[in-house]
């Protein structure tokens, strides 16, 4: 038995050493041989910590605020949309970067429809949270209030209606109720899924970059900044290890703060109990408007043309004319092309690592390579694109190795904790009886394992797919011209201000995405919430 | 997985198709594609039967870095678009090779010949301006001075030097004209700013869009208006204190692959062809003496500039982009 585990846990061991952590080691190594030379705490970087910190509170805070009360409405009460609106609302937190940035240029823009179509001929005025941290936070608040709406709406449904009830009899108004009876039991499920927003708008990237413009600078955008347009790797270094010293001591809170409250146990939510209340509508309206609004305006600007408000195919027609191909590199549809090969097989590779991987670690009960193979969730792609750049100074990898690479070691958290709920509710008697019966490995593996495991394959492979797909920060460092993908080759149409062009081609990532996420989640057929 | 392969086929199909064709490679930045490229590309390529593939990555600053990341194995023959701030840094780099175009001496301005090796020849230049929106800049500035003042709070765009060649420019702007002095000058200035783009593009689309009412671009703006809408909605100022004249330089990479086309272009690069199709697609002046189209009349003439040296530029510039990251990032 043990020597099983041995070899099914080769691949995902070896995997995780060469790829994440032979990077990581080498940019230590590279940050201490220049000893005393790297300087860490000079005034800039100061400034940037400062900064990086700074937007993230905010960020966080909003987060919680717009996702708190989506977490009520969907943890206890009725009504009719409700699986299909939460599944819904759960879609930033999948959406390519790129997709969301240029969403919100085309919804918040001084030309976007909010502006030009509503706020402007309606009111004469306008709301401009591009180029500003206002912008900043309200993107990253967009990425992750779903986190905390789905992880805190999960804790909220399985409260135990009676405590509540017993402070209503005991003369606590219902809000009182709440604040001190439900509030403090929930409490532990609210620090998570804060804590694990926080990082997320801690490493934030492509939302300071696009969003923020070149003002504002994250740890993430600075280390990016110092790479690829200053080339002084020492500063790289310098903040890339502050960067892994933060990550670090989030990753211990996290780690104890998840044992208490249980943020990848899968909770369901519930059919629940309390009446919708009043300002839920006006919530509801002001989800429709704030983050419904940016991703169909997105998918909606690639193709209208917003001089003479009629919808056209002109932007389209221009993206495969070859018209644009000298600011992607090459042409759009060799960029669809290589995206499909890229995020194939970093899927298919995470599929194998993960049903292999997470099958030893369930044999095993190994606390701490299950938290190593979870650790990649909060490590900047930044940082182990940078620990490629330097690993290429050994070894020349050729190119597209180390996108594979990277992408694996993104998705493989998150197929790697799939498999696992799956191998956990794996009934081993049937894989016991087909041994008895003389099944080998092999057959075991191939007649029994996947078929039983396929829903948990399916869901691992798309989502490493997704993520593979919308990825920008380590492709930028990374990537070859020759070989652009998608999400690059509309960053490069967007910068060089071929708006419309980058629209048209974020579309389909966009429209990708709820493809990948309808066949996840399934919101209009059955009734299953949950995340 | 049979798809896979399928896929994997194509693509290895589209390789060899791309490969297969003898192709002079040049890099530049995005707005040299968009205009001069494409009525200059096929000139060449008519003239030595071959193929030009122009790729950019950005700006200008975007195109420096990419060299210096490429500089062991070289993928371009050819860079055109390099400014004069970034000169300096490129042959420090060891970037370039000497090669002297035969018409070298139809450069009328010999002053733009800065490296005395023929690393890098100058193919146009251009002043530096403040570009305004006529419609919603009723009293614009007439001097850096005057931008400082709280009616254009929140309403100027500049370039970020780190990334950008005209951004690069407009700080060596103030550096000359504030000296030691150009900290406290920026300091002021952030109230003016609306944003900080990565390139010129993206700010000139923010002005063209009304996104913005100010932006830094160069003096021809409003001849370009002139040509393509028969009048403009942007007035061009150069501040009282003086002009920043940006000359852009092109040159043959180390390691290039294809000398013989490449030398061919770089005698192109000042031939007739190439020099008068500048004004009307790049925007900037010719270095050799061909006719300036009419609407040049709607620039504003150059009458006082100002100047900082290349070996200046070269000991400070690291140090200055330093402290403009400090002043200017939130």
């Amino acid at each position: 038995m043990k020597k099983k585990s041995t070899f099914e846990l080769t691949p995902a061991i070896a995997f995780m050493a060469g790829a994440y952590l032979v990077p990581f080691i080498l940019i230590v190594v590279y940050a201490v041989k220049f000893g005393g030379k790297i300087s860490i705490f000079t005034p800039l970087n100061s400034h940037v910590v400062y900064f990086t910190f700074y937007q993230a509170i905010l960020s966080t805070i909003l987060a919680i605020a717009v996702g708190l009360p989506g977490a009520y409405l969907i943890g206890r009460t009725n009504f009719k949309f409700k699986y299909v609106f939460s599944a819904l609302s759960t879609i930033p937190f999948v959406m390519p970067s790129i997709s969301m940035a240029l969403g919100f240029y085309s919804f918040f823009g001084y030309n976007g429809i909010l502006n030009s179509y509503f706020l402007w001929p309606i009111f004469h005025l306008r709301f401009e949270p591009l180029y500003s941290l206002m912008g900043i936070v309200m993107g990253n608040a967009f990425y992750n209030f779903p986190l905390i709406m789905i992880v805190v709406g999960g804790a909220i449904s399985t409260l135990d209606p009676i405590y509540l009830e017993a402070a209503r009899i005991d003369g606590a108004s219902k809000f009182k109720g709440f604040l001190h009876v439900e509030l403090p039991m929930i409490f532990p499920s609210v620090a998570t899924s804060s804590l694990l927003a926080f990082v997320y708008c801690f490493t934030s990237f492509a939302v300071v970059l696009m969003i923020g413009g070149a003002r504002y600078a994250t740890l993430e955008v600075q280390i990016y900044m110092y790479l690829r347009t200053l080339f002084d790797f020492k500063g790289a270094a310098a903040l890339t290890l502050l960067q892994l010293i933060f990550i670090g001591i989030f990753t211990f809170l996290f780690s104890i703060l998840r044992r208490s409250s249980g943020i990848f146990s899968g909770e369901k939510i519930s059919e629940a109990r309390s009446r919708f209340p009043k300002w839920g509508y006006a919530y509801v309206i002001g989800m429709i408007i704030f983050v419904f609004g940016p991703i169909f305006s997105q998918i909606i600007a690639g193709f209208w043309n917003f001089q003479s408000s009629k919808p056209t195919l002109e932007w389209v027609n221009r993206l495969f004319s070859g018209m644009v191909n000298s600011y992607i590199g090459n042409s759009s549809t060799v960029a669809i092309l290589w995206t499909i090969v890229f995020a194939t097989s970093s899927a298919l590779l995470v599929v194998l690592l993960s049903i292999t991987g997470a099958h030893a670690v369930q044999k095993r009960h190994s606390s701490i390579l299950e938290a190593l193979f979870t650790s990649p969730l909060a490590v900047s792609p930044i940082t182990l694109a940078f620990g490629y750049v330097i690993l290429q100074n050994h070894f020349s990898l050729p190119f597209p190795v180390e996108i594979i690479a990277v992408y694996t070691v993104i998705s493989f958290p998150i197929g790697f904790q799939t498999l696992l709920s799956g191998w956990e509710r794996f009934p081993t008697e049937i894989d016991d009886a087909a041994s008895v019966d003389g099944a080998g490995f092999w057959t075991k593996t191939l007649k029994i394992r996947i078929p039983i495991l396929k829903p948990q394959i399916i869901s691992a492979f798309l989502f490493s797919f997704a993520i593979a797909m919308g990825e920008v920060s380590a492709t930028m460092l990374l990537y070859d011209p020759q070989y652009p993908t998608i999400s690059i080759s509309a960053y490069r149409l967007f910068s060089s201000r071929h708006i419309p062009e980058a629209q048209a081609l974020s579309a389909l990532l966009t429209v990708a995405t709820f493809f990948i996420f309808y066949f996840l989640e399934k919101p209009f057929s059955d009734k299953k919430g949950g995340f | 997985m049979k798809k896979f392969v399928l896929v994997l086929f194509l693509v290895a199909l589209i390789a060899i198709g791309v490969f297969a064709t003898k192709t002079l490679t040049v890099y530049t930045y995005d707005s040299f594609i968009s205009g001069m490229a494409k009525q200059i590309g096929p000139i060449f390529e008519k003239m030595y039967n071959c193929k030009v593939n122009f790729l950019s990555f950005g700006d200008s600053g975007n195109l420096l870095s990419k060299l210096i990341l490429e500089k062991s194995r070289p993928k371009a023959d050819v860079v055109i678009g390099l400014s004069q701030s970034q000169i300096p840094r490129a042959l420090k780099e060891g970037l370039f090779q000497s090669y002297k175009p035969s018409n070298i001496a139809s450069v009328v301005n010999r002053s733009f010949l800065i490296d005395p090796e023929y690393r890098v020849v100058p193919f146009d230049y251009g002043a530096l301006a403040i570009d305004y929106n006529l419609k919603t800049v009723k009293n614009p500035p007439r001097s850096f001075q005057d931008l400082l003042s709280p009616r254009f709070s929140h309403s100027l765009v500049v370039e970020d030097p780190r990334t950008s060649g005209t951004g690069l420019d407009f700080l060596l702007w103030t550096i000359g004209v504030y000296g030691n002095n150009w900290q406290s000058y920026w300091k002021k200035l952030m109230g003016s700013i609306k944003t900080v783009t990565s390139g010129w593009d993206s700010a000139f689309e923010m002005l063209e869009k009304g996104e913005a009412s100010m932006m830094v671009s160069f003096a021809t703006d409003r001849a370009y208006d002139y040509h393509y809408y028969k009048g403009s909605t942007i007035g061009i100022v150069i501040p009282s204190e003086g002009a920043y004249v940006m000359v852009e330089y092109a040159g043959i990479l180390k390691g290039a692959k294809n000398l013989t086309l490449a030398r061919k272009f770089m005698n192109f690069v000042l031939s007739k062809d190439f020099q008068s199709a500048v004004p009307l697609n790049q925007w900037m002046y010719p270095v050799t003496n061909v006719k300036l189209p009419e609407v040049y009349k709607y620039a504003p003439v150059v009458t006082k500039s100002i100047f900082i040296s290349p070996s200046k530029i070269q000991k400070n510039l690291s140090k200055w982009l330093e402290e403009w990251s400090q002043l200017v990032i939130m």
